[in-house]
């Protein structure tokens, strides 16, 4: 066999890179199963970057659903043991108004309740606030507030969290190609499914990846996917938004409740606050999901009831995306499960050697994948036991000396911190592989202090393709500049590091640019408009305007 | 007794304004919350650079297919139903009129400037080709010195310099792209090559403003002159980032230019451009210079008293009330703080014009989320709105005879997209100004 076949062909080839397929690629590869993803855009680029990352135990699940509440508290202890640098404590504070349908007492019982699931995830018990006392945590808070609680969850950067899983599956053996898409099943001369006609995006290169299992895992596109393998999967697809705030709006997460009652928040998240989320049915385009301006107003004017102020900070974007929820049938979107299922299409539809993971959740994903590759090991005859519970994550070896990176390597604090919770461990292999000249590293944004250097790690290590990765990648242009200052100096350092050539190097910023420009459009007020102004002059005075800009 | 004039905006339409007031010899006072856009501009003055991709403003001349200059440029801005403020000035006159009117005000700029060492280099009837720091050219009409003596026109061969350590500057990059616009542009054969200078102009990783502040001091000129020893030969060109001083650009740069090399700099944008800071400083000097009485706050509120302004101080400033007989308001956009986007949706919060994009599409009192479009590179009410003015440049629907507007605050153009932000700054302060000294002239009230 050439060796150009041979990398075409694997035990299973896993059809999306979300946070259930880099995590399915990871159990299987630590298990020896040879494995191929194909993800036909960036790594988390899907439903798990959209998401309010959080490794939380499912409070809302508690009542219909205590068995996801069991779920995602266990593994949310498992996670925080592999990959402690990427967590991140969020403790909650829920202040209790008098018109509150639930009054506090009601409240109680369920948050002790939710006690009992702490310690799975290393979470303290809940505490019961006066005014005064929640006031003086967070003084934005309504002074109409009965009392208010605490309670205990976890954040992580569900971006990085899959590119960890996907970057400890080529660790062992597997292989991981972004901007691929699966195209087209390929079928044995029995009609099995023997993996599939895939398309590298970029290049326009398609070939075949023969697998002996195909696991579709492409989240809210798993209908899409199963169509094109002929079979038929329902979910009941549900939109949510988030508002990012340009910096933290609030120390603690904080409840709020929407005109209709659904539970939101604000959350501090990395250097930014988010608010959400919204629960919707949406049947429409999932390749350009829009915030509308429904969205924005149900979700401020929820907010606006437990912190009056929130209109007066400044939102840079928003982010959206579709839970690949399961289909059920009457309830409204929010109380549907998130729990997952399995479809195994040999048994239950036609096509054998076909697999489909859908449904579950960012917290519950190690158990998730651990199950799904019970499954196919099982199909593979492979014995091995899941090992992604004990087996640190990497860069979760063990926790990086801050002060040691940030004078070794002659960069601010700030920078090695950040550094530091995004790779753990591997942040001094971060900044230690930059060629000598290339030191000390140089800021690329001032946003978010991200580093010329790991834009090069990323690019040499990480298999990074295109700049509007870097979006989830790095966190370039996220923040209030939304990539007028860092954009053509990200362009630049890649350019070098993937040999672009200078017209695609100024697509890659016009596609980047177009990008920021969606996700800023529907929330664009305030001092954000000023922002975009500038944004605006620096882009179209650098490159030019071109009426073809996406 | 001659009336009072007063301007409110501190860009470069203002100050044109306000020196132009002065000129014709009235007292003149400015108001100037702080800079506004012109102190980010990146190094050309544009009065009508080329914009590729906007329909109604080809930048090549269809029957050549070379670049057209800005002369030509201009016809085509004022031909069809365009709202741009050079047509509501000149639309009467023509093309003719405009450029006459653009020299004539590019001239004034110039007395104004040159004081402070900053020159404005180039006509409307060539184009200069300005490569920016990301290696792209800009082709303009005009560039303020620094970025002026970079133009590629004419050179033989172009030298990069690298300057490790500057913030925002990688010449390697920039040496990329410009080899692929030469060619794409159809310029060459124009070798470009990055080179390293002799010595480093910053110590360690700086921003640009810190290292042109660095060169600024005592033995700037001597690090200069040793860094770019022996480095280009005649009809060469040598680009540095935007570093060379904050003062003394020209001058220095000249000094540079030994042995028929010449040495100047990148177009840039912030975080790491100069060039505005340079202007803003120079207007301002001359504004000192023109017995300017320039009060550094921000105004609230224009009431209108028979023919007499009065502007109020903002909210939390403290001025006197300031009374007003001819009243220049040139308060840009967003950026200058011309118009706010705030929960009530987007307003000009001095007199609560209307505000309206080249399509006469409004945009006041909404918000800003809705007034823009889904596709980056499509026009943009929220962008190219402003207030409307007439043929006299009085905003439409504002009270009494003697009020002018001028710069960005016009709505009808995108000056990010058109190219054309400094120019009309320029050309309808000039203009404006002139109308107001007119009015008082005329014995107003
Ligand atoms: C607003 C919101 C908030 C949420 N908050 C939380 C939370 O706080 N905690 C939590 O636990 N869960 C949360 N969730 C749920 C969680 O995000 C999802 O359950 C989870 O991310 C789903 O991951 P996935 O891998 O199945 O899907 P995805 O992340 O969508 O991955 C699927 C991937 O498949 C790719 N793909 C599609 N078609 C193809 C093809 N033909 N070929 C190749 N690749 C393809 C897509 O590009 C995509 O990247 C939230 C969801 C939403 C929408
Ligand atoms: C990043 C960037 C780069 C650019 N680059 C170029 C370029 O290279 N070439 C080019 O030709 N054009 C460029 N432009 C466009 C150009 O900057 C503008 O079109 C032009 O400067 C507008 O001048 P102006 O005087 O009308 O407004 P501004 O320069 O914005 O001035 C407005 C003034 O009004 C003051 N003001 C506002 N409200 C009040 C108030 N209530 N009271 C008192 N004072 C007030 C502000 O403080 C400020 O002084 C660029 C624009 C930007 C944003």
């Amino acid at each position: 066999m050439s060796g150009a076949t041979r990398a075409r062909q694997a035990q299973v080839l896993l059809i999306g890179g979300g946070i259930n397929g880099t995590g399915i690629a990871r159990d299987l590869a630590l298990r020896g199963v040879s494995v191929l993803l194909v993800e036909r855009r960036e790594i988390g680029s899907g439903t798990s970057w959209a998401s309010s990352g959080m490794i939380h135990g499912g409070l809302r699940y508690l009542q219909q659903d205590p068995e996801v509440t069991h779920h995602s508290c266990l593994d949310s202890g498992a996670i925080q043991r592999i990959a402690p640098h990427l967590v991140f404590r969020i403790p909650f504070l829920m202040p209790i108004f008098a018109d509150d349908p639930i009054g506090p007492e009601l409240v109680e019982v369920g948050l002790e309740m939710y006690d009992a699931y702490q310690p799975l995830k290393n979470g303290r018990p809940h505490t019961r606030l006066t005014p005064a006392q929640a006031l003086e945590l967070e003084p934005a808070l309504s002074d109409r507030l009965e009392c208010a609680f605490t309670l205990d969850e976890w954040g992580v950067d569900a971006a990085r969290l899959c590119v960890a899983n996907a970057l400890d599956a080529t660790g062992h053996g597997a292989r991981v190609l972004t901007h691929t898409e699966a195209l087209a099943p390929l079928l044995s001369g029995t009609g099995e499914v023997v993996g599939a006609t895939v398309r590298d995006t970029l290049t326009g290169e398609r070939f075949d990846v023969h697998a002996d299992l195909t696991l579709n895992a492409a989240g809210p596109w798993v209908p899409q996917v199963a169509e094109m393998m002929g079979e038929s999967v329902i979910q009941r697809p549900g939109k949510g938004i988030h508002l990012v705030f340009e910096r933290r709006v609030s120390n603690l997460a904080i409840y709020a409740k929407g005109v209709d009652g659904r539970d939101m928040f604000t959350f501090p998240h990395e250097q930014n606050s988010m608010a959400g989320t919204t629960d919707d049915d949406y049947y429409g385009d999932l390749d350009r999901i829009d915030t509308t301006e429904d969205e924005v107003a149900y979700v401020l004017q929820a907010m606006e009831r437990s912190i009056p102020t929130i209109r007066h900070h400044r939102i840079t974007h928003t982010i959206q995306g579709v839970r690949p929820t399961m289909y059920g049938f009457g309830s409204y979107e929010d109380e549907l499960s998130r729990d997952y299922a399995i479809i195994d299409h040999g048994r239950e539809g036609q096509a054998q050697g076909l697999f489909t993971i859908t449904g579950g959740k960012l917290a519950a994903y190690r158990l998730m994948a651990e199950d799904a590759a019970d499954q196919l090991c099982a199909r593979l005859g492979n014995r091995e036991p899941c090992r992604t519970a004990e087996l640190p994550l990497p860069g979760g070896e063990e926790e990086a000396d801050v002060g040691a990176l940030a004078t070794r390597h002659a960069i601010g604090l700030p920078a090695a911190l950040r550094l530091a919770f995004r790779h753990g461990s591997r942040a001094d292999e971060v900044l230690a592989g930059a060629d000598p000249e290339l030191r000390p590293a140089k800021l690329v944004c001032a946003c978010e202090p991200v580093l010329d250097t790991e834009l090069r790690h990323v690019a040499r290590t990480e298999g990074l393709r295109k700049l509007s990765d870097c979006q989830l990648r790095v966190r370039l242009g996220v923040g209030a500049c939304q990539g007028s200052g860092c954009g053509a100096s990200a362009a630049g350092v890649l350019a070098e590091e993937l040999g672009w050539d200078a017209e695609r190097t100024i697509h890659e910023l016009a596609e980047l640019a177009a990008l920021r420009w969606r996700a800023v459009a529907p929330v664009l007020e305030g001092a954000q408009v000023t922002a975009m102004e500038v944004h605006r002059s620096v882009h179209f005075g650098m490159i030019g305007m071109s009426g073809d800009l996406p | 007794m001659t009336g009072r004039a007063l301007v409110v905006g501190g860009g470069l339409a203002g100050c044109a304004a306000a020196l132009e007031l002065a000129r014709a010899g009235h007292p003149v006072r400015l108001l100037a919350a702080g800079p506004g856009a012109t102190a980010m501009t990146g190094g050309s003055l544009d009065v009508a650079a080329a914009s590729p991709g906007v329909p109604h403003l080809p930048w090549r001349d269809p029957l050549r297919g070379t670049a057209l200059a800005t002369d030509g440029r201009l016809g085509f801005l004022l031909s069809g139903a365009s709202l741009h403020p050079y047509t509501r000035l000149h639309g009467a006159g023509g093309r003719d009129e405009l450029v006459a009117a653009a020299r004539d005000a590019v001239d004034r700029l110039r007395s104004w400037l040159a004081p402070s060492q900053l020159g404005v280099e180039g006509d409307l009837g060539t184009n200069r080709l300005l490569p920016t720091a990301q290696g792209t050219l800009r082709i303009t009409d005009h560039a303020l010195s620094g970025p002026a003596e970079a133009d590629l026109t004419g050179s033989s061969r172009v030298l990069i310099a690298e300057a490790p350590g500057v913030e925002g500057w990688d010449a390697r990059g920039c040496a990329r792209t410009l080899i692929h616009e030469i060619e794409a542009l159809g310029l060459g054969p124009l070798p470009v090559e990055v080179v390293a200078l002799r010595r480093p102009l910053s110590r360690g990783a700086q921003t640009a403003a810190r290292v042109a502040a660095r060169l600024d001091g005592p033995d700037g000129d001597r690090i200069l002159t040793e860094a770019l020893h022996g480095i280009g030969t005649a009809g060469e060109v040598v680009l540095l980032p935007q570093v060379v001083g904050l003062r003394r650009t020209r001058e220095r740069l000249r000094g540079l230019a030994t042995g028929g090399r010449r040495v100047g700099e990148v177009i840039a944008f912030p975080p790491h451009a100069l060039a505005g800071y340079r202007l803003q400083c120079a207007l301002d000097a001359a504004l000192a210079a023109a017995e300017v009485e320039v009060i550094r706050a921000r105004a609230g509120q224009v009431r209108v008293d028979g023919e007499r302004y009065r502007v109020d101080p903002a909210a939390g400033q403290s001025f006197p009330v300031q009374e007003a007989d001819a009243l220049v308001l040139a308060t840009g956009r967003f950026v200058g703080g011309g118009l706010v986007a705030g929960p009530e949706g987007v307003r000009e919060p001095l007199l609560g014009l209307p505000l309206s994009d080249p399509e006469g599409r409004r945009v006041d009192g909404i918000p800003a989320h809705r007034s823009v479009r889904k596709g980056y590179g499509n026009p943009q009410p929220l962008y190219s709105a402003g207030v409307m003015v007439d043929e006299e440049l009085r905003p439409v629907a504002a009270p009494g005879r003697g009020l002018w507007a001028a710069g960005e605050w016009i709505g009808g153009f995108d000056p990010a997209r058109e190219r054309t932000g400094l120019g009309t700054a320029l050309i309808t302060g000039v203009a404006a100004g002139r109308r107001a000294a007119a009015h008082l002239d005329a014995g107003a009230p």
